[in-house]
């Protein structure tokens, strides 16, 4: 098992106002979890994720209780899509269902199966389905 | 027009994870026009912009229902997400204005959609978000109680 890195420098283009314009953007990370990859090999990619219990986060998410953000889960699939592809370029979160809120001592095993384009997350905790993220990239930048 | 203050009597998000700065309209129960200014060193990573939508969101939602404490308010919870296109990245110093429009709300449920644009430029477009109120204790232990299997026509 192998920690997967936080992500790499991308270039990201779009047209604005009649011109190309082009940037470097660095990795994302909302988050601070850790995020281990079981293994990543043809069209399923298996990690790890334990949420960050000092993530600074939970002092406004929220006071006195705290929570993960949804949006957190969404990342963490993505995170562990980047550790495959780094260079890969989020454009859509296709759709995404919340089945159970997650405690800060869980670990979530995050299981992406590639198919038909889009990349399914399934977001388990102790084996209890969690979540399921549906994630589509930007074609050309795996 | 509603300002950072304002907002936190509203909503029970805190820094740094409060990522609404302004309300600059608000048609009850039907939409609102919400900004948040990016101040970090980094661009703002793509759920953190549809965090900041969703707050927004809850905005019209509880404006006249505030809930700034969780514990004694009930706990906004994502449900799901449907149909969030992201377009190029929100860069810092860049001020994003959130739009929003409410299509249902049933009971503590509320569906709503929207988009985000700097300038001219649409960075989000939000399909659909579902979003609920859960008392504290309900979540924990927790299982979301059905939120995601809430139909739009129940």
């Amino acid at each position: 098992m192998v920690r997967a890195p936080a992500g790499v420098w991308r270039r990201y283009s779009w047209y604005r106002h009649g011109q190309d314009v082009t940037i470097l953007i660095p990795p994302e990370c909302a988050t601070s979890a850790r995020i281990d990859l079981d293994h990543a090999s043809g069209d399923e990619i298996v990690a790890r994720v334990r949420p960050d219990r000092d993530d600074p986060v939970f002092a406004g998410h929220y006071p006195g209780f705290p929570l993960l953000p949804g949006v957190y889960i969404v990342e963490y699939v993505h995170r562990a899509v980047l550790a495959a592809m780094p260079s890969a370029i989020l454009a859509e979160l296709v759709s995404c269902r919340f089945l159970r809120t997650i405690d800060l001592d869980d670990e979530l095993v995050v299981t992406i199966r590639y198919d038909g384009g889009l990349h399914r997350g399934a977001v388990t905790v102790s084996g209890a389905p969690a979540a399921e993220v549906l994630l589509r990239y930007q074609e050309g930048h795996g | 027009m509603l300002d950072r203050d304002d907002i936190r009597r509203l909503i029970p998000h805190r820094p740094p994870m409060l990522l609404v700065d302004r309300v600059g309209e608000l048609v009850p129960r039907r939409r609102l026009l919400g900004s948040y200014t990016v101040t970090g060193p980094r661009p703002l990573p793509a759920v953190l912009l549809l965090e900041s939508w969703g707050q927004a969101a809850l905005v019209l939602i509880r404006h006249d229902r505030p809930m700034p404490d969780v514990l004694a308010d009930g706990v906004p919870i994502a449900g799901a997400f449907e149909g969030i296109r992201f377009g190029r990245p929100v860069l810092p110093g860049e001020t994003v204005e959130h739009r929003v429009e409410l299509i249902r709300l049933i009971a503590d449920t509320g569906f709503v959609r929207g988009e985000s644009v700097v300038g001219t430029e649409v960075v989000m477009q939000v399909g659909r978000l579902v979003g609920a109120v859960r008392p504290a204790a309900a979540l924990r232990p927790a299982v979301l109680a059905g939120v995601s299997d809430v139909k739009e026509s129940t």
